[in-house]
């Protein structure tokens, strides 16, 4: 416990719990900091949180979703600090209630499943891109609320998420077929709308997403498909990317530097995430309830500036 | 206005022609006058040449063209003390945003005035119920045999005064009493001629100088025209013959009459008069409706085949050769080639899908029959209708009494029915341009639109003779006004059918006079709401005139409301995904392609 | 008690033949219903009063379910009482985002409130508000209005597919009359529902010396370009910035105005918001009888069988097609509007039928 590091922290919780997104996780290894180190000011509070986000976020190659925990986190003990005064107060309260906010973000999966069966309706072919726990908990209320739906699952190559995805709607007697992800503009058509899960919802309401998403995006909107997202409000992030450029990557999405000699070198590069932005979004179902995009915006906000 | 009337009055030389001349210059304003007082003189030194051969019947003609210079006298001077700004009105009424299209009424007062002048040749008696004219049903039009079409002249041209005479006796006691009051002081004052026939409003509307020149024309050559002529032109503006396909065949199924009954005169040559000749009969057609551009393309066809007979030719042998010719092309232009488009568009038909269609088309009526009962496909079509035609009624029926499965909607409903799952979209043509667009019925546009909007093909089945060089951007510049008055009635059913009924132009007429007296019962009444309320009350006892007394029925007189009834939009080709022609499929793109290729053809 | 079951009663019985016309009267009628069932029950405590008005919105509810306003004005009603509650026991961090729950402390008032001696007092407030709601509803021209007339310009020529709305009309009267501006205004028919109030429309508007064009419904694409703005008046709007209209067509209209770029403006007083989203339009949207599409005659034919036909009375109109909703409150994007609806709903309030 001597060398508190919050990377393996933050890491650790993630593997302990499969079912912990990486924002709570965030928090979760931030309550942990404070419960090890357990400063004495406020000002040491704030600093000792402020280095551990800092070494957080830049120690894990994919730090968007994690960002969006530490933002709320660091909001929550700023805003009790200077505007309550009760810093101890809330430090004591952050300690004694890690396990809490873990319950919560996981009931408000729950949540998003109760107001998102509202938009399946029977009959409906549902195209899903990528892995999300909250999609697949949405899916799964609504087998379980007898809503007679297919879904398509896209391979999402290369993270091979959708044979996960596969097995589990399979396993809850879902009708579901999965197609190569270069298929999706084939069948957009027979399709009736589209979820996807979100790693951040930025700013102007544009989801950061898994590679691939964006593309569906685009083709959805051709086709007049309703585009969904759905994602815990807790990952929203105070980001404003125009485009999937202006993501942090963890390496340079093209890389013409190899040149193939070697037999063995991967060949293939590319992000791993994408932006999609909001004019391709049909709506997002959080726990907050069913939002259209600049509703985002508006919980960054309130957030921030309240 | 009187000054001028009066003038003209005194010309006792002026032909008929003239005085029809002067039946325009009623309304016109006294700028419009002097300008057509210098056209006059010129008229009238040409009407001098003719003057030598003034028959008696063209006399009579005279005198009952002064009784009736008298009578609008009359009249407007009735009208004079209701309303002063009468002239200034039918300026404003013309809205600015349509202002340059010929509306239904020049259209109409135009071939009325023509068809009027026509009929009533020889037969110009004056009778003592005045416009009893059961001797119109014997005038020389309809005395000839009428192959072509089941309802000649009097049901319609004549119609007006066939019903006249008919409600005139039994219904309509009423309105005739009235109509025999305004006319109290000359017991033969009801001719057929002009102002008679025609109500004011539509006299009135001859403020455009060409179209008094061309009425003028036609009417001085009124002994050239063929029955058969008139009959189809009627047909054309009483809407009996509708879609660019059957106005064309109709038409050229009379030319046939027309070459067969043509004789050449002395001291010329068949292929060099008779084309001049049918112009004359195309000038008249071209009072109905515009031409479409199947006829245009037809006429410029057969111009051309006429001028390549060779001189030479004995008159009986290149009538016939002509006639055989006219129709191998109908028969190829638009029965093969029917054949070929829906033998192409047919893979597009299939099991289990929903079709979307609009209005009523010739060949997707028969392509939709051939798949259901020639290849048993089982298919749903959905019909999309509009106000006023309902010509997707037509279609709706004939499908559904084969079996078909037909939905029919309003086009206001297409919001519900995008929600289905449509699989294509077909739809016919008037004609397509040779930019790509679509020129079809009203309407067309939105549901391709639509349909585009949703990724739905949108196939337009159309045979090349439709194909026209013509280039146009948007709906407003060139189309056909219809006639406003259709969109008045609020039912739903077909105005032709209603025209038909009631006897449209003598309703008009009717209206037209009694809301004259009624302007000198109480001009007050007119302005406040309850109005409109009385007339409905009023009129009720009149049985099937209710109908036609909405809360429109006096639109004419409000210089601000106007009723816009255009017959056709355009499509631009970006919501087209292909055009199914006997050609094959083609992308709009390749309009002008085929026209340069198979021009020599066309 | 039983004196108030029976004015509701015959309420319901005329929301079922429908023979409240227009949202406008519905909404006003509900309200003056509402006021004396409050003045006329009993209750312990404000969670029993809530109850009880839930269940008087959901019955007017399910006697019409396509006039969303009865039920959008019982649930303003309902979101000002607990305003109200809540006002009382000063409830302690109100401004605390809902995103924040997640570190929120654990809430401990979970129990019921407290049985308020000052029950009068409350039914006071209650029946003021609903008055003042009244009031609001009555006046929401004037603020319509305001906008709305600065967004017209001289010589305009305006398109409204919606003639059956009064605030349509009384605002183009008032353009008209207020800054003396010439525009002409095109009406669509609305075949074949709409087509007399369209046409009674047109009329008026034209006695009042406005340029009035009636057009078929079917000239709307061809005349589009001409268009400078296109008018329509909204029946419901829901949180996602969609709309119900009153008439079938209007949707089309719209579509065709954003493929010509032309700006749409729907006007809608505050009542007309509905914190309801449009799960499934086809659900939301009525259909008509089928006489007005087929003449009777035609209909009933013999040996031929009937055609089958769909006739919609209303129309969704998704918020992408809409720019700009003008309320009694100020203009708003459709994006917006969900934040109006929480201004005035609460969520727990969105499903009346749901038990608390």
């Amino acid at each position: 416990m001597q060398e508190f590091n919050i990377t393996q922290t933050y890491l650790k919780f993630l593997e302990e719990d499969s079912e912990m997104t990486m924002p709570i996780a965030a928090i979760e290894a931030l309550v942990t900091m404070l419960k090890v180190k357990n400063p004495k000011t406020s000002a040491e509070m704030i600093k000792s949180t402020k280095l551990a986000i800092e070494e957080l976020t830049t120690s894990i190659p994919n730090s968007i979703s994690l960002r969006a925990g530490c933002d709320i986190f660091m909001r929550f003990v700023l805003k009790n600090t200077h505007l309550y005064g009760d810093w101890e107060n809330c430090q004591q309260h952050l300690i004694e209630n890690g396990h809490l906010f873990v319950s919560r973000a996981k009931q408000s999966r729950d949540r998003i499943a109760e107001i998102g069966i509202d938009f399946i309706s029977d009959d409906d072919i549902i195209l899903v891109h990528g892995f999300s726990r909250a999609v697949f908990s949405l899916l799964s209320h609504a087998a379980e609320k007898l809503i007679r739906f297919r879904c398509i699952v896209t391979e999402s190559r290369p993270s091979g998420q959708g044979l996960q995805l596969y097995h589990l709607l399979k396993k809850k007697g879902i009708p579901v077929t999965m197609i190569v992800d270069n298929a999706v503009g084939t069948i957009i058509h027979k399709v009736n709308k589209i979820f996807v899960g979100a790693e951040g919802v930025a700013e102007s309401g544009g989801i950061i997403n898994l590679v691939g998403t964006y593309s569906i995006g685009v083709l959805a909107k051709n086709a007049r498909k309703p585009f969904y997202v759905v994602s815990e409000s807790h990952k929203f992030v105070r980001m404003f990317p125009l485009s999937s450029d202006d993501i942090p990557m963890e390496r340079d999405p093209l890389d013409f530097s190899k040149n193939g000699i070697e037999d063995d070198e991967e060949p293939l590069s590319g992000p791993s995430v994408d932006f999609t932005s909001q004019e391709y979004i049909t709506a997002l179902i959080t726990d907050l309830g069913g939002l259209t995009p600049s509703a985002v915006s508006e919980e960054l906000i309130k957030m921030w500036y309240d | 206005m009187t000054g001028g009337a009066k003038e003209a009055s005194g010309k006792e030389t002026n032909t008929e022609k003239t005085a029809n001349a002067q039946e325009g210059e009623k309304p016109l304003s006294n700028k419009e006058l002097k300008e057509l007082k210098k056209k006059e003189k010129a008229a009238k030194r040409a009407a001098s040449k003719q003057a030598s051969g003034i028959s008696i019947e063209k006399q009579q003609q005279q005198a009952a063209a002064k009784r009736e210079k008298k009578q609008q006298q009359r009249d407007l001077l009735a009208a004079k003390k209701n309303k002063a700004a009468d002239p200034v009105k039918h300026d404003t009424k013309k809205s600015t945003l349509f202002g340059h299209l010929e509306t239904a009424e020049e259209r109409r007062a135009s071939l009325l005035a023509v068809s009027s002048a026509i009929t009533s040749t020889g037969t110009s008696r004056i009778t003592a119920n005045g416009l009893v004219l059961p001797l119109l049903a014997t005038t020389p039009a309809v005395a000839v045999s009428q192959p072509m079409s089941a309802s000649p002249l009097s049901s319609n041209l004549s119609g007006s005064n066939t019903n006249l005479a008919g409600l005139a006796h039994s219904e309509d006691f009423e309105a005739h009493q009235m109509l025999n009051s305004l006319s109290l002081d000359e017991s033969s004052s009801f001719v057929p001629g002009i102002s008679s026939v025609i109500p004011n409003t539509m006299t009135s509307q001859f403020t455009n100088q060409q179209s008094i020149a061309s009425v003028k024309e036609l009417i001085a050559n009124r002994e050239m025209l063929h029955p058969a002529i008139t009959s189809l032109t009627l047909d054309y503006a009483f809407y009996k013959i509708i879609g660019s396909i059957p106005r064309c065949i109709a038409m050229l199924e009379a030319f046939q009459l027309v070459v067969r009954d043509y004789k050449t005169p002395e001291g010329t040559t068949l292929s060099r008069n008779l084309t001049s000749y049918l112009s004359h009969q195309i000038d008249f057609l071209k009072k109905s409706r515009p031409l479409s551009v199947t006829m245009g393309n037809a006429i410029r066809w057969l111009k051309q085949e006429i001028s390549l007979i060779d001189p030479s030719t004995p008159d009986s042998k290149a009538k016939k050769e002509l006639c055989d010719k006219i129709a191998q092309f109908a028969r190829e232009r638009v029965q093969l080639a029917d054949q070929l488009i829906i033998e192409t568009a047919s893979q597009h038909i299939e099991e289990g899908s929903t079709i979307l269609t609009y209005g009523c088309s010739k060949v997707l009526t028969d392509l939709f029959l051939h798949n259901a009962i020639n290849f048993g496909k089982n298919f749903q079509i959905v019909i999309v209708d509009s106000r006023p035609l309902f010509e997707g009624r037509k279609m709706a029926e004939s499908l559904r009494n084969q079996g078909l499965n037909v939905l029919y909607v309003p086009i206001t409903a297409l919001g519900t029915v995008f929600n289905m799952d449509i699989k294509y979209v077909f739809l016919g043509a008037h004609s397509i341009l040779s930019n790509g667009f679509l020129y079809s019925r009203v309407g067309t546009a939105q549901i391709a639109m639509l349909a585009s909007r949703r990724n739905i093909p949108v196939l337009v089945c159309c045979e090349s003779l439709k194909f026209s060089q013509r280039v146009q951007l948007d709906s407003v510049t060139s189309n056909e006004l219809a006639d406003p008055n259709d969109l008045v009635t609020i039912d739903s059913a077909n105005p032709v059918q209603r025209r038909n009924n009631n006897g449209f132009l003598l309703q008009q007429f009717i209206k037209e006079r009694e809301a004259q007296q009624k302007e000198v019962e109480n001009s007050s009444k007119q302005n406040n709401k309850s109005g409109s309320a009385n007339t409905n009350n009023a009129t009720a006892d009149e049985g099937k005139n209710v109908k036609d007394k909405p809360i429109l029925a006096e639109w004419e007189k409000s210089p601000n409301l106007h009723i816009f009834n255009i017959m056709y939009d355009l499509t631009p080709p970006d919501y087209i995904k292909k055009i199914i022609t006997e050609f094959g499929s083609l992308p709009p793109s390749s309009v002008p392609v085929v026209l340069r290729e198979y021009k020599a053809s066309a | 008690m039983s004196d108030i079951n029976v004015v509701i009663d015959s309420f319901i019985d005329r929301l079922k033949r429908k023979q409240v016309i227009g949202s406008y009267q519905a909404s006003l009628e509900t309200l003056q219903i509402l006021m004396r069932y409050v003045s006329a029950i009993r209750w312990t405590s404000t969670d029993e009063l809530i109850v009880q008005i839930k269940k008087f919105g959901n019955n007017l509810e399910k006697a019409q379910p396509y006039e969303y306003s009865c039920g959008n004005v019982v649930r303003r009603v309902l979101s000002m009482i607990r305003d109200e509650i809540e006002e009382e026991q000063s409830s302690a961090e109100p401004m605390i985002s809902s995103m924040f729950n997640l570190l929120q402390k654990p809430m401990t008032d979970t129990k019921t409130r407290k049985i308020q001696d000052n029950k009068l007092d409350v039914r006071q407030t209650i029946v003021q508000s609903i008055r003042d709601l009244i009031d609001e509803i009555k006046n929401i021209d004037e603020g319509i209005q305001q906008i709305a007339i600065e967004l017209i310009h001289d010589r305009e020529i305006l398109l409204t597919p919606t003639p059956d709305s009064k605030t349509v009309l009384r605002f183009l009267l008032k353009a008209r009359e207020r800054n003396n501006r010439n525009f002409t205004v095109l009406v669509t028919e609305g075949f074949p529902n709409n087509t007399t109030v369209a046409h009674e429309f047109a009329k008026k508007l034209s006695e009042h010396d406005i340029e009035t064009i009636v057009i078929p419904d079917s000239a709307v694409f061809a005349l589009m370009s001409r268009v400078g703005k296109v008018i329509i008046g909204a029946k419901t709007v829901f949180t996602n910035g969609g709309t119900i209209s009153s008439t079938a067509g209007v949707s089309s209209v719209c579509e065709c105005a954003r493929e010509f770029k032309t700006p749409v403006f729907a006007v809608a007083g505050l009542y007309k918001l509905s914190p309801l989203y449009p799960f499934d339009v086809e659900k939301m949207v009525e259909i008509g009888g089928s006489q007005n599409v087929l003449p009777t005659t035609e209909n009933d034919r013999v040996g031929t069988v009937a055609l089958e036909t769909i006739n919609p009375i209303a129309d969704y109109i998704p918020p992408e097609n809409i720019d700009i909703y003008i309320t009694n409150i100020g203009g708003f994007a459709p994006s917006f509007i969900y934040r109006v609806v929480w201004d005035n709903y609460k969520q727990e309030d969105v499903n009346l039928g749901e038990k608390i």
